[in-house]
Order: C-alpha cells, then structure tokens, then sequence
C-alpha cells in the first residue's frame, strides 16, 4: 500500500510541477503581448523624429541615442514676445486640472453607486427590475449623440460662458453629468448580491437599520470592487478629451489629454511629433500606475470572511 | 390656486413661443439689413465673384478708382475685448503673439485674447455649438466649407461694408504708437489680393465677403533631380525640356504625357528601386488624393460640385477621368499613401521608391533628404520642386484635344488648374459695433504687405498680397538675417539660374562653405589607395577629409585632400579630437607642412611599415580615436571639415575604412540658402498662381451633402479605384450613393 | 416592510435618479425625439417642420450602414466570447501559481493606463506586412506573410486584426473582475472538491464558474454592449480611414459619428440619432436575450 501511495504521490507532483511551468509560460506569453504597447510608448517618446521615421522601425534605442529632450522640453518657457516666460505646454495646470475633476467625480460616483446598488441589490421594490433594466438600456446609446444636449443644458445653466467661465463653471460642467455611472452601479449590485441574505436577516433581527447595514457590513465585505471602481472611475478623467474640449473656453482649465491632444501637431503639415506626444503621454500615466501600486493588494484581496461563520 | 397655475403655465407658453418666433425673425432680419448696404458696393470686386472657373491673370495693383469724400470720426477709445479662435500650437502661436502685441500697441483700449482650439474639427464644433447658444468668439480661422455652414444661420458679419466703408477714424490715445499717423481709414484695397484667394471669399450667398484670405497654400511637385539628371539624354529623345543638370521648366508645367512618357524610362519593371539604373518603383507620389480627384476634374472640366450645392460628378467625363487615372495607377506612374498606409508619401520620396511627389507647398522640409538614414538609397539625392502637372499646355487651354492613356482615347476640352487651399479669417455678426470694427482692423494689420510676407516666409504659408512680392521692407527672419520678399523669391531664381552650380556664383566674403557628399566603407584595416584621392568634384576653396581608417589594431589614419587648385598651406589648420561625447576638443592638434593640390596629406598613428611610408605627420594625441570620437578640420574658428557628430558616444565608424565618394559638392551654409526650398516652392506658387482654382463650399442640403464631405468621398473613391476595391465606376457609383441620397 | 421599503429605495436611488434625469434620460428622449424631426437644424433650433420617417430610410438606403452592421456584428459577436473565454483561463492560471501572482496582475493592469494612441501604433507597427511581429512569427511557421493593415489587406486580414487588437484593449478589466471575484469563492468547496478527488475541469465547471456567474453574466452584458459600440479600436487601429481601404471596417457608432461631426447642417443630426436608435434597438434585443438565457444559470 505505502509504495501505491509513494508512486502516486510522485507522479502527482510531477504534474503539478508540469501544469504550473506551462501556467507560467502561458501567462508570461500574454503578459508579453500586453507589455509590447507600453514598451512602445516609451520607446517611442526616447526617439528623435528623424529616427521615427525609420522603415523598418527601430526596436531598441541604446542609451545614448535617447533623445531625452522630449521629455524636458515639455516643461519649456516661451523665449521671446508677449508671453515670455509662460510655460509652452501648461503642463501642471493641465494636470492639476485633471486631478481635480476626477477626484471629484469620483467621489460623486462613489455616493451614487453605493446608494444605487444596495437600493438594486438589496430592497424591494415596486419598477426594481424595470428601472434596473432602462438603465443597462441607456448604457447602449453612443455617448457622443448626448453632447449636443448637454451642452446646450450646461448653457442654460449658465456654466458655459464664452469670455467669462470661471473654474467652478467648468468644475460643475465637467463633473456633473459624469457622476453616474450604470457600469459600476451593475458591478457593485452583483458584488452586492452575492452576500449571503441571513447576514441581512441575521443583522434586522438585532435592530440594524438599513443603512448601517450597508455601512457597516456590506461596503467592508464589498470594499475589494469599491477600490477597483474608485481607481477606473479617477482614471477616466485622464481620457476624456471630447467633453472637456467642447466645455472649456480657456486653455488654463483645460485636461491633460485634450490640452495635449494637438499640441504637437503642426497644422500647416498636419504632422505630429510623436516622440513628444509619447513622452507626455508617459509622463501622463505616472500618476495612474502610482495610484495603481497604491491600491493594488485592496483590489486583489478577496472578499472578507471574517463576519461568515456558520 | 388653479387659476394662478393656469395663468403661469400660459405666461410662460406665450413666452416661450415669443422666444421662438423671436429667434427666426431676428436671423432674417439682419439679413435684410445686410441687403440693403449691399447696394452701395463697387463694381471691381463683384465681377471676380462671380466665376467659378476663375482664370484669372495677375494684375499688377493699381489705385482705386473712386475716391469718395470720407466721412471723419473720432476712432472710439471704449475698453473692448476680442475674442480670436485660431488652431496654431504654441510655436506658430508666437509670431501671431508678436503681431497681436503690436497691434495692442497701436489701439491701446483694445485687448485681443487669441485661444487655440488644438485642431480645426475641434475648432468648428464649438463653434457651431456656440452659435446655436449665441456664443461665439469675435473672430476666427476657418475652411471655406466651415464658414459656409455659419452663414446658413446667419452668424458670420459679411465685410463689404468695411470694406467699401469711406469712414476715416482719428486717432485719439497719445500712447498709441500710430498716433503720429493721425487717423486711420477703415477701408482695404481689395485689388491687392491674389484675386483666386478673393474669389473664395466671396463665393457664398449675395456675393458678399464673408472672410478674407489669410493662410494660403497650394500644390507643389517635388522632384528627385539627382534620378533625372542620369536621364537627362532619354528624356530628351522623348521631346521633354531638360537642362543638363536636370532641371524642368518652372514655368511651363509638364503634362501628364509628359509625365506617361517620363514614366517609360523612370520607372523600373519591378516594383522596387534601381538605385544603379536610377529607377523608381513609382514615378509620382500624390499626398492628397481629395486634391488630386478635384483638380482632375478641374483640368478636365468634368463638373464636380457648384456653389448651390449640386454635386454634378455623375457624368460621363468624370468616368473617363476615373479611367484615365486608374491606368497611371496600372503603371505605377501615379501612387497613392495608402499604398503603404500612410498618410503622407514624402517618406518615400526621401528613401527613392518614388522619384516625384505633389504635396502641400507647407510641408516643404519634408521632402529634403537628410543623408543620414540608411534608408535613403539614393542618399542625400538633389531635389527641385516644379508646378503640378496639368492636362493640357498654355497654348491647348479651354480647346478640344485627344488624350491618351495607353489604352483609350479620350476626347476632352481640358483647362490649366492648380489648388488653392489654406484657412481664411472672418468676424462673428454676434459682437458689438466697436468689437466689429477693431477685429476687422485686426485683420487688416494682418494682412498688410509686410505681415503677410512676415507669415508667408515663416510658416510657409502664401502671401496674400500682390504688393508682398515687391515689398522693399527687409522682414526679419531670424536674429541675424533679414530679407526683402523680393530677394526671398530670388534666392530660388538665383539659384535655378545657376542650374544648381553655386559655385559659379560670387562668393560673398560672410559665406562659409562645407562638404556634401558621403562615405563609402572599404573592409576593415584596408589600406587601399593610402596617399591618393581620385575624385569627380566642383571647385574647392578649402582641404576635405578624403579617408578615415581606425583599424582593429592600433593604426589610425585620416588623409586629407586639396582640390582647392593650388598649393594649400596647413599651418593656418587645425585638428581636433572630441573624444567619447565631448563637446569641446580633447586633443587638438596644429597642422603643418604643404600639400599641392590634387594631392593628400596623411596624418598617421602607426608602426606599419606601409602606412609610415605614405605619411606626411605622425601624431599620438589626435589619431588616438577609437570609432566613437569626432575629429573637426578648423580653419581659425571656422568648421570646415568634420567627421561624426559632436556630443553622440555611440560608435559610428569603430574598426573600419572610410573613403569619401560622390560628386563633392561645395555648399554655402550662411543662412541665405537655408531658404532655398521654401524660396523654390514661393516661386512655384507664384507661376501657379493664374490658375488656381478654389473649390466651391457649400453647407449639406436635405438631399445631398456638403462640400468637405465631397472632398473627402472623391479621396476615398480614387483610394477605392487604387486599392482596388471597386471599378472605376463602382467606386464613382459608392460615392454618390454616399453624398446624394432621397 | 414591502411598501417601506418603496420609498426607502427611491431616496436611496435619487441623487442618482436626478443626474441621469437631467444628463442622460432627457438627451436620450431628445435624441429619440430628433430622430424623427424632418429638417432638424440645431443651429437655429428649428424644429417646427414637422416629423418624418424619412432620417431612416436614408440611414437604411446608405450602404454604409449595411457595411457597419456587419462589421459590428463580426467584431461583437467574435471577440466577446473569445476575450470572456481568455480572461477566465488568465484568471484561473493566476489563481492557481503559487509565487508571482502580483507581479503578472499588475502587468495585465498595464492597457489600461497605456495611451490609446500609443496602443495604436503599437498595434501598426505589430501587424505590419513586412517587420511586423505577427508575420515573423507565422514565417517562423511557414506561413507567408499576410498584409494586415496595409493597402492591400482582405477584410478577413483586418478582422483578424481588429479583433485581436478589441480582445487585447478588453482584457485588464475583466481579469481585474475575475481575479478580485476568484478570490471571492470560499475555499471550503475547493477543498471539499479536492477530497473527491474531483479533476481541474470539473472543478473549474461546477464550482467557479457557477460561483462566478453573477460576474460573468455582468462582463458579458456589459461587454457586448460595448462591443456593439465599438468605435475607438477602429481609429486606433487604421486612422480616420477607418479601414485598410476606405470605411473596410466601419461599424456602427463610426457611422453615427459621421454625420454627428456634421450635425451643422440641417437633417445631420437627425440621421445620427435614427442610426443609433437602430443600434439600441439591436443591442436591447441581445441583451434581453442573454438576459433570458442566462437566468437559469446564474447563481447568487
């Protein structure tokens, strides 16, 4: 019996040394099809423009060939005229900026998809499935057919001022209608679904009233996909460059990737300096890949089982 | 509590139909007011208006003709704020910053606040946006097709009134820095612009000026000199004007027989480049198949769009066009980008797969090669920029003749055109009276002789004046050079009068001269040829390196060579080492001795036998590269020869032999001839200049749409036509069903 | 506790009610509205000409929009399955190796933060017909080598190129989904699989999946929705060409789009909205499809 269970044994591990080296290969396959467009990102904003222009491109750049003045010529001043010593690129407005706003509707979606999402999950109520339904329904119309509407609703709400649009105007036109979201509200409502219903009886029959249950129970155990929404919804504000261009009247208030967007383009030409624009955009997702490391053991952590016994 | 709802919802009803109907009428209205002063215009410019095949000779400027009395007023000193949208990045943004600060200066209760929307789409969307809101900028950029949907609605202020205004402004503010003028007229003298930029301008509705002319460009034929002059006896025999040195008329276009015809000995059997037989795999790039569509159609008077709106390329001529094109296509004379997916062919042009390109006269340093990429595989190949080619000649315009495409005949009544493309400039009808009136004197400072030339030169832009090219102000370039526009145009005449031979010119004691040619490389430690040059060359007035050898060893020789036709005395030389990336000298080293001319001088680091017995100067602090470190040629302070690039520390020529190769060619590097291509291309668009055609633009109807959407269908049809997507008359066919529909 | 809970729920769902009310349902009713408005001319908001049936048939007679409807279709319904099927396999194979488990989640995290344009060119260069790194390895193969992206390119060629580029984009949220729910499952079932003696696969069917279902339902409808709406990997890819040759891979939203970008002139706009309204009438009717279907299989 005992050499059976030996033999066994051994063949057992042998497999699971086998399984876990081609895991391991199979990951690493894709983890290098998802790095090549981040090396190229980089590689790319390292290069003068004559060599982008290679055909075929160049793969690897040595050190010394790299042309990190694209990187410090973001940061230029106007050498001569009016506007001596303004920035070239109002690199750190447009980041500031884009700070700002996603902080801001992040928040704002946090409340709303919280409160949404118990309301979904959790209650009962009369229209429950058929609201949840309009609502994944206005998730299939193109967000771009919106802009004239909304752009008409934040004039009349006086936000859009062609002379004289302070900041808060553009905060509240650039927040507000993005401070719901029916893809993090269907994510957490899922999440929220699947917490046991005699936790939720188990806390009435103490007297817990709805609400602390959702703050005391139901957003620590959920806390893994709240981070998760918290960090994608903060990076959106990085990418949106339609609405923020059509709101914003005044080069100082506007976001990072549409402030960025033409600012290499020569438009005589209608060339762009990619080497520039990859280094800004480099520079761009440092804050994002920082946030990310931040926050990266809350999102992988599972749910908690602390409060689930028996 | 009933009665007071019903009261309110009714109130509020009435008022917002009021509103509404409110909206309508005032839009019409100020149309008839427009109307009205109308009346009172000129006739000189409202005869231009009027043709769409505009062809139009320069006329030289002369006075207007009628002098009303001018009515004087006191230029108003109110505090006015305008708002001017452009697209232009923060470098062309500063010289429209210096022009905006001037301008300041010279109406001090004026302040301009110039924002750029990053790109045209970006630009037209808000305002578009705007207008249905009633908030516009004062003025901005735009396309004749953007401009051509504002004026649906009303929104853009039409200049006539300005324009013809007899109203004479004094000066008031002592701080101006006009004030000494004493006043200033509103009116413009029109008759000074390019009479095609006006046309344009005035396209629209009534035959007003909706916009002025302000950023122009057009096409030019770029072309590979160096293939051309190896051809220059076949070309001959085929009937075509050829120099000696390769140069075609800049005058007189070539046909597109020409260019068939061309096309027989240029272009190579298979679809790759001969570097040997100097053949290309495609004779013709052309950048922008929109243009190439629309100026086909012109030259072949096909009917293609109308100012009402009609799209009228559903004809028989149009498919004839189509077909004749798509036979270029066959032979590889003609290609498009998106050959290689591509927006621009200037790529290609520069590596030699293509030997001519048509692109934007805007993008002109495009088309230099730089004679550093390996790529380039006829190198640092000549280049000389030519009108576009037409269909028929000066002398068959506007009569019936028969082309050819190999194939099919076609009989067609062909026209000379070339395009006129380039943003115009135009006032909101939304602004006050007094922002009005300084953004239109905004634009007149703008376009005044000296700052149109200004712009032209700068961003290789147009001018839009007939009087810039006789402008006797010198503009200032760069800190160190100015220049008339009319010395500007000669530095090119100079140039081509030359047949590209500068050194016959006189050379002028601020000139500095360098090198053009390249390096072959022999195999690694060759001594091949040590102590002597044999080299084709143009005059010399300084010695050149003539051959670099760093061996795996330790022997290091540079040669240098005098063609400068006598004896050179070194002393007045030097030689200096910027090892691993320096940027100043690590060794320097003094020459000595003589070297007759067609003689070498070697300078040697070695204990071989062979290369002592070849060397004129042993020397172990300079000769001590080791194929990562610079060496310069100085004559005093003054570079004249170097090889490898100052501050690189990559290895470039590390274990090898290099000898120099090519016709050597002496190039005067001051900065008057860092303009020679873009004074090449301003000549072109001159000689062009009787011919330009400017597209109709119009807004989209119900049943068909507008002029961009046309121009970018015609793109994608020849793309269709190219790529092989469709027949010539499916993709003709695709193409309407995509701007005419119900 | 039922009627208590009525009012309850709607505070709880109002501040969300009141911005979607003001951002997101009345532009849509508008949008429906004007998709039947007959020369609708936003400039000057008129709108008094009555409505019409007429913005449909021209988006239906325009072959273009037949092209997107195909194009969309392929795209959708190839590269969701494909990339849920993918995403899964990723996320178990994290689950299951013992060491570096961070390190590769952080890596398949990285589209996400990468600039869009950027991927884009990434994605030319890898697909080129000559250097590209995709045909190197399919020489390596013996396979001739397939013009992707260039003037040349079959429709078959660019899909292909399409879909892997669509499949590549969606990946990090749904490994971030499924490896954050993975870790949800308790691991009493694991381990009372395990003492059946239960293989990988059963494992894998009966108990992560179900256990994940409620998450996989949600990346699947919300994937194909998206999916449907497929604009920017297009652009990204093959520029404002929208395809090797001309509009080759239009799909339905770049169509919208189209004459949204023109919507200064009267009637433009109009033919966006109806050719959206089309398009969430087709996705409204697979996503109740996959609603129904999958109701059976999800467990909460």
């Amino acid at each position: 019996m005992a050499e059976v269970f030996v033999k066994n044994e051994k063949v057992y591990k042998a497999k699971k040394i086998a399984f876990n080296i081609a895991t391991y290969v199979f990951l690493a396959a894709i983890a290098i099809a998802v790095l090549i467009p981040f090396y190229w990102m980089l590689l790319t904003s390292l290069k003068t423009e004559e060599l982008m222009l290679r055909i075929p491109p160049i793969l690897f750049l040595k050190p010394e060939d790299w042309e990190i003045s694209n990187y410090y010529k973001l940061f230029e001043v106007v050498q001569s005229g009016p506007r001596r010593g303004e920035p070239l690129f109002p690199f750190f407005d447009y980041m500031r900026n884009t700070i700002i706003v996603s902080l801001v509707t992040t928040a704002g979606t946090l409340i709303t998809t919280v409160l949404s999402a118990f309301a979904f999950a959790r209650l009962n109520f009369k229209g429950r499935d058929i609201m949840f339904a309009v609502l994944i329904g206005t998730m299939m119309i193109p967000g771009e057919i919106f802009v004239l509407t909304n752009f008409l609703t934040i004039n009349s709400l006086g936000w859009y001022d062609i002379m004289d649009q302070t900041f808060m105007d553009v905060l509240f036109a650039m927040t507000l209608p993005f401070m719901t979201s029916v893809f993090y509200i269907f994510y957490l409502r899922q999440t929220f679904k699947q917490i046991p219903n005699e936790l939720y009886y188990a806390a009435k029959v103490d007297g817990t009233t709805d609400f602390q249950y959702l703050l005391k129970i139901m957003i620590p155990v959920a806390l893994p996909t709240i981070v998760t929404i918290t960090i994608l919804n903060s990076m959106g504000a990085w990418n949106a460059y339609i609405w923020p261009a059509i709101i914003t009247t005044k080069d100082e208030f506007r976001l990072v990737s549409n402030g960025l967007r033409g600012a290499f383009t020569d438009t005589s030409t209608g060339r762009t300096d990619f080497g520039q624009q990859m280094a800004s955009a480099t520079l761009v997702t440092l804050p994002l890949l920082i946030l990310f490391f931040t926050f990266r053991k809350q999102i992988m952590r599972g749910v908690s089982r602390s409060g689930i016994k028996g | 509590m009933k009665k007071i709802v019903v009261l309110l919802v009714m109130f509020f009803l009435t008022f917002v139909v009021v509103g509404c109907v409110g909206v309508v009428t005032t839009t019409t209205t100020t149309q008839a007011t427009t109307t009205t002063t109308a009346s009172t215009q000129s006739t000189t410019t409202q005869s231009q208006g009027t043709t769409v095949s505009g062809q139009t000779t320069l006329p030289t400027t002369t006075q207007p003709t009628t002098t009303t009395a001018k009515v004087v007023m006191d230029l108003p000193d109110d505090e006015v704020e305008i708002l001017f949208w452009h697209i232009y990045g923060q470098e062309k943004s500063a010289l429209l910053d210096e022009l905006i600060a001037d301008f300041e200066a010279m109406y001090p209760n004026v302040t301009i606040v110039s924002t750029s929307q990053s790109d045209y789409d970006t630009l037209r969307e808000k305002i578009n946006l705007g207008i249905s809101v009633g908030q516009v900028p004062t003025m901005a950029l735009g396309y004749p097709d953007h401009f051509a949907a504002y004026i649906t609605t009303g929104a853009v202020q039409p200049l006539d009134t300005y324009i013809n205004s007899n109203v004479r402004y004094e000066l008031t503010d002592p701080t101006s820095t006009i004030f000494d003028q004493g006043y200033v007229d509103v009116a413009l003298d029109i008759e000074d612009y390019l009479p095609g930029y006006l046309a344009e301008n005035n396209q629209y509705i009534g035959g007003f000026y909706y916009s002025l002319p302000y950023s122009k460009s057009t096409e030019t034929m770029a072309v590979n000199r160096t293939v051309l002059k190896a051809h220059v006896d076949d070309i001959r025999a085929l009937g075509i004007t050829i120099s000696d040195e390769g140069f075609f008329s800049h005058e007189t276009p070539l046909t597109f027989e020409d260019i068939q015809k061309l096309s027989t000995i240029l272009v190579n059997e298979t679809d790759s480049t001969d570097v040997a037989n100097y053949q290309c795999a495609y004779l013709i790039n052309y950048d922008s198949p929109g243009n190439m569509f629309i100026n086909m159609s012109r030259q072949w008077n096909a009917g293609y769009t109308n100012i009402q709106g009609e799209i009228l390329i559903n004809n028989q001529i149009t498919k004839n066009m189509l077909n004749y094109t798509k036979a270029m296509f066959d032979a590889r004379t003609l290609v498009l980008p998106v050959e290689w997916s591509e927006g621009y062919g200037s790529a290609y042009f520069m590596t030699g797969d293509v030997c001519m390109t048509i692109g934007s006269t805007a993008g002109v340093n495009y088309n230099i090669p730089t004679g550093t990429d390996d790529n380039e595989q006829f190198g640092k190949f000549e280049v000389d920029f030519l009108t576009v080619p037409q269909t028929v000649t000066q002398e068959t315009n506007n009569t019936a003749v028969t082309i050819s495409d190999g194939t099919n005949d076609y009989n067609i009544t062909g026209s000379l055109s070339a395009v006129q493309q380039g943003p115009n400039i135009g006032v909101f009808s939304n602004a006050s009276a007094n922002e009005k009136l300084f953004a239109w004197l905004f634009i007149k400072w703008l376009t005044t002789s000296e700052n149109t030339a200004r712009w032209a030169m700068d961003t290789g832009y147009l001018p839009v004046r007939l009087s810039s090219y006789s402008s006797t102000t010198p503009i200032e370039l760069t800190p160190t050079f100015s220049i008339t526009y009319d010395d500007f145009m000669g530095i090119a005449q100079t140039y081509w009068n030359e047949e590209g031979l500068i050194t016959k010119r006189d050379i002028s004691a601020s000139d500095s001269f360098r090198v053009s040619s390249q390096w072959i490389e022999l195999a690694a430690d060759s001594l091949t040829g040590l102590g002597s040059f044999n080299i084709e060359e143009g005059e010399m007035t300084e010695p050149i390196i003539s051959k670099y050898i760093e061996t795996t060893g330790t022997t290091k020789v540079l040669e240098i060579y005098n063609g400068t036709g006598a004896e050179l005395d070194l002393s007045a030389y030097t030689l200096g080492l910027y090892a691993d990336g320096s940027t100043t000298p690590t060794a320097t080293l003094t020459l000595s001795g003589t070297v007759a001319d067609g003689d070498v001088f070697v300078i040697y680091n070695s204990t071989d036998a062979a290369v002592i017995a070849e060397g004129d100067l042993e020397n172990a602090t300079v000769m001590a590269f080791d194929g990562n470190d610079v060496l310069v040629l100085k004559k005093g302070a003054a570079i004249v020869d170097s090889i490898g690039q100052i501050s690189k520390t990559a290895d470039f020529a590390k274990d090898v032999t290099l000898v120099r190769f090519g016709n050597l060619v002496w190039e005067p590097t001051n900065e008057y001839w860092d303009y020679l291509y873009k004074s090449m291309v301003a000549n072109i668009a001159k000689n062009q200049a009787d011919y330009y055609r400017y597209d109709p633009a119009f807004a989209a109807g119900s049943g068909s749409a507008g002029s961009a959407q046309v121009r970018v269908e015609a793109g994608y049809c020849l793309e269709n036509i190219y790529t092989a997507q469709y027949t010539p008359e499916g993709a003709l066919s695709f193409m309407l069903n995509q701007l005419v529909w119900g | 506790m039922e009627t208590k809970n009525n009012l309850k729920a709607w505070i709880y769902l109002a501040p969300m009610l009141i911005l979607m009310a003001v951002f997101t349902f009345y532009p849509l009713i508008n949008a429906f509205m004007i998709s039947f408005y007959k020369d609708y001319q936003p400039l000057l908001n008129l709108r008094s000409a009555g409505l019409t049936l007429r913005n449909y048939l021209i988006v239906f007679n325009n072959q273009l929009f037949w092209k997107s409807v195909l194009n969309t279709f392929v795209l959708a319904f190839i590269s969701v399955p494909v990339s849920i099927i993918v995403s899964l396999f990723i996320s178990v194979s994290l689950k299951s190796i013992p060491k570096l488990k961070g390190f590769f989640q952080t890596i398949f995290f990285l589209p996400y933060v990468t600039n869009a344009i950027a991927v884009g060119m990434a994605f030319a260069v890898l697909f080129h017909v000559n250097y590209g790194l995709v045909n190197v390895v399919l020489s390596l193969f013996g396979i001739d080598k397939i013009d992707w992206i260039g003037g040349t390119a079959s429709w078959w060629a660019q899909m292909g190129a399409l879909m892997v580029f669509t499949i590549w984009n969606s990946l990090a949220f749904k490994i971030l989904v499924f490896t954050s729910g993975l870790e949800n499952i308790d691991k009493q079932y694991y381990d009372a699989a395990r003492i059946d003696a239960a293989s990988k696969w059963t494992i894998f069917k009966r108990i992560t999946v179900p256990l994940l279902s409620p998450l996989i339902l949600y990346i699947s409808i919300t994937s194909l929705i998206g999916a449907l709406k497929a604009y920017n990997s297009v652009v990204g890819l093959f520029g404002e060409r929208l395809g090797a040759q001309p509009y080759s891979m239009i799909t339905i939203v770049a169509f919208v789009y189209k004459y949204r970008a023109d919507f200064a002139f009267t009637g433009f706009y109009s033919y966006a909205a109806a050719a959206s309204i089309i398009l969430f009438i087709i996705t409204l009717i697979f996503s109740i499809l996959q609603t129904v279907v999958s109701r059976k299989r999800v467990h909460y």
